[in-house]
């Protein structure tokens, strides 16, 4: 994924398109150059990242095909709260959900794993 | 056989991999081509003792700069000397200096096809870092070429005449400026265009950037020019069908189509389009901002000043009744019978001038084209600023006819786009106009607010960066760096929704008109043409020059040359320059009566010939056929059309087609002996 990042030619079509953008503290364009000259890991600490709704108009307007929605749905699932070591999805996620996870995450993580969300 | 062995240091490019010395010496180690002892002396060196019927190389040597003067001279000194009977030359590649080699070949006396080129530079010591393996490989080329030249057989250029005629297909300014500066050489020159008139895309615009001088008064000097030349004969209305041939004697198919009105009887006075009930059809040269009727002229100064009957709206057409043109034309020019005409000619030359589109914007619904009138592409905007234009000029916008307060420029919308809905490529040419446009607004109106939405700008010209500046500080135009996600429609306004990339914030404005700066594309029509002429095109269709650097003006299919947005985006006084550049080749070719022709051409021995014509289905170029043959079924190869591809030769079952100076012989002996 961070090897897309360098497609970037930072026109700001994402952040344009992106409903939340006046919200966040990043908005999309920024964190895909945090994330190009950082990695993954820079942009884990924003709350961005939470506030992106995964509606994927930022892909639909990037000229350069990037994929932002992809990559905060990556840094969201880096954090590892569904995840083993090798950051493969846990079984039975619902057991292991609690009001503490951010509710995004948890549906993210349903939808992979196949589970009916409750 | 005699043969002489001679191996370039290129400086540095080969000697630094490739040990040049030890090459020259190993190469007279003659395993494969009957025997001559290796001697252990510094090169140059000489084995005069070998016998003459044994095939071996008698005479090796390298040097510093075999392409020099001097290492010319060398090559030409050992051949008279030791009276070489083929040369093999281990150097660069053989499209930079087979020919060299070979003239200087010839200049010795020697039949130049009987030297050969190994690429040891290109192909090996660029590509490789071990010197001792780069040295072998090299020696191996060294083999390879050796044994092949031992094969060759004395070849003898042909010879074709030069119809001294041009054709130039694209009547746009690229088109007319090629096809003046033909004429003006004294040659007879076709221009064919498929519109009712000469101009192209440069007379629909209003100002020219940097300079703002008007187009159309700079456009319709030439346009004039071109139509009254005693050397150009204008087809226009009329589209290129087919071409066949070669360089020196193409022979095209041009179709014209019927005007409806004949063009010697025409005044073109106007009156047919006074009486002309349908009113309504969109205007194209206007970009669609204005109705015409079914006949029609399509702009004021157009050459030839001859109206066209639009038979998809011609209500005679349609429905077999009105004919009203032709009762209010005084000098009975109308004619409803008319056909198209198909002529053929024959030419010397063709000149590819296609032109351009801008791209369709229905991948981008998030601007509105469609569905707001005040978002216009930037052509519509020019023939909203022109004073020929359907507001006479007057900045109006297209919904409700009010000078807008705020005027929004888009750009890159389609361009430096890598997604399917775009063009990878940068147009060139929309930074400019935009500024232009910008200008041009706050010409008429300062008080009118003007942002311009980028992502880079592009200055690469002459007086181009101080023109955009000027915008900025002399007119005030604001520049945002940044995308617009959105446009919306809003009681009677545009929302904008944009990202100010300097902010990191967003910017979000109401505007009253948005100008898209819409990517350019090769004209419909240039796939056509590109495949009529053999010309390649590259991956975004536009024609491809032969070397992008060093012959940017000539397609690879030679006698066809290229100018203009046909070959990629490119402003009006780069289309000149390059119009008049390939009209310089052009008539480079046509000042001459004859032209050589390459003997490297596919031949067919009849005894072995099948007669089963695969090779009539290979052949790209339409050279082969079995008329005018020895045998009714026998083919046989038009050496003028054969451009020496090789189809035929691999495709033919029976080993009956073979090419010269790439026979299967020769080939299958490289293969040996790398592989032996």
């Amino acid at each position: 994924m961070i090897s897309m990042t360098n497609k970037c030619m930072q026109c700001g079509r994402c952040s344009a398109a992106c409903p939340m953008a006046t919200e966040m503290d990043l908005p999309p364009h920024m964190w895909v150059y945090r994330i190009n000259n950082g990695g993954q890991s820079s942009v884990q600490q924003t709350e961005a990242i939470w506030q992106c709704l995964s509606c994927f108009c930022c892909e639909a307007r990037c000229p350069r095909g990037v994929k932002p929605a992809h990559l905060a749905e990556e840094a969201r699932g880096g954090q590892g709260k569904f995840t083993n070591d090798k950051g493969k999805l846990l079984e039975n996620i619902s057991a292991n959900a609690n009001d503490k996870i951010p509710r995004q995450l948890l549906v993210a993580a349903l939808r992979k794993a196949g589970e009916p969300c409750a | 056989m005699r043969i002489g062995v001679f191996v370039c240091h290129c400086g540095n490019n080969i000697k630094a991999t490739v040990d040049v010395a030890l090459l020259a010496e190993r190469v007279r180690e003659g395993f494969l081509w009957g025997a001559s002892s290796v001697s252990p002396s510094v090169s140059p060196s000489v084995s005069p003792s070998a016998s003459p019927s044994v095939t071996s190389v008698v005479f090796s040597a390298d040097y510093m700069y075999l392409c020099a003067e001097g290492g010319q001279k060398m090559i030409t000194d050992a051949i008279t000397e030791h009276g070489l009977e083929g040369v093999v030359v281990c150097a660069c590649s053989p499209r930079m200096h087979e020919a060299t080699f070979r003239k200087a070949a010839q200049r010795a006396g020697l039949n130049p096809y009987k030297l050969e080129i190994a690429n040891i530079r290109e192909q090996c010591s660029w590509v490789h870092a071990d010197k001792k393996a780069a040295t072998d490989k090299a020696l191996s080329l060294a083999k390879a070429a050796i044994a092949k030249v031992k094969l060759a057989k004395p070849l003898f250029p042909g010879e074709n005449t030069v119809e001294k005629r041009a054709l130039v297909i694209g009547g746009g300014i690229a088109g007319i400026q090629a096809a003046l500066d033909i004429a003006e050489a004294g040659f007879a020159v076709d221009l064919v265009e498929k519109t009712p008139s000469i101009g192209g895309k440069m007379a629909q615009l209003d100002k020219t950037f940097p300079t703002l001088d008007c187009s159309a008064c700079i456009l319709t000097p030439k346009m004039v020019e071109a139509a009254s030349h005693e050397n150009i004969t204008l087809h226009t209305y009329s589209e290129v069908e087919k071409v066949e041939g070669f360089v020196g004697s193409f022979t095209a198919v041009i179709r014209k189509k019927a005007r409806g009105v004949n063009i010697k009887k025409c005044t073109g006075c106007g009156d047919c389009l006074a009486a002309c009930p349908m009113k309504k059809i969109p205007n194209e040269f206007e970009s669609g901002m204005a109705n015409r009727t079914a006949i029609y002229i399509p702009f004021a100064q157009a050459v030839p000043n001859v109206p066209v009957i639009d038979r998809n709206h011609c209500a005679y057409f349609k429905n077999g009744k009105c004919k009203r043109c032709e009762g209010a034309c005084q000098p009975k020019a109308i004619d409803f019978s008319q056909e198209d005409e198909l002529i053929a000619e024959r030419y010397g030359v063709i000149v590819a001038a296609t032109g351009y589109e801008p791209i369709a914007l229905d991948a981008f619904g998030e601007y509105g084209y469609h569905d707001n009138k005040d978002v216009i592409t930037s052509l519509e905007f020019e023939r909203l600023t022109n004073a020929s234009g359907p507001t006479g000029g007057k900045l109006l916008r297209p919904s409700d006819g009010r000078v807008p307060k705020r005027v929004t420029f888009i750009q890159c919308v389609g361009s430096r786009d890598a997604t399917a809905r775009g063009k990878p490529y940068c147009s060139k040419v929309c930074c400019m106009y935009t500024a232009k446009h910008a200008i041009l607004i706050k010409e008429k109106h300062p008080e009118t607010d003007v942002e311009v939405f980028y992502i880079d700008v592009r200055t690469p010209g002459k007086s181009f960066e101080e023109f955009y500046r000027r915008a900025v500080e002399a007119y005030g135009v604001r520049y945002i760096k940044g995308q617009v996600g959105k446009v919306i429609g809003e009681n009677g306004s545009l929302r904008i929704q944009a990202m100010d990339m300097l902010e990191n914030g967003r910017y979000d404005s109401v505007t009253d008109l948005v100008v898209l700066a819409a990517a350019v594309e090769p004209s419909a029509d240039t796939k056509k043409i590109a495949r009529m002429l053999a010309a390649p095109a590259d991956v975004n269709g536009f024609l491809s020059e032969a070397h992008p650097k060093l012959r940017p003006v000539e397609s690879a299919t030679a006698g066809v040359f290229l100018c203009g947005m046909a070959n990629g985006p490119k402003d009006i006084p780069e289309t000149v320059a390059q119009a008049s550049a390939a009209a310089c080749k052009a008539i480079g070719i046509l000042m001459k009566d004859k032209l050589v022709t390459n003997p490297c051409t596919a031949k067919a021995d009849e005894d072995l010939c099948n007669g089963c014509g695969l090779c009539v289905g290979v052949c790209p170029y339409g050279a082969i056929s079995s008329e005018g043959g020895a045998f009714p079924r026998v083919v046989c190869v038009n050496s003028a059309l054969c451009q020496g591809c090789g189809g035929c030769a691999a495709a033919c079952p029976s080993g009956a087609m073979d090419l010269q100076g790439f026979s299967h012989r020769q080939i299958t002996a490289e293969v040996d002996a790398l592989c032996l």
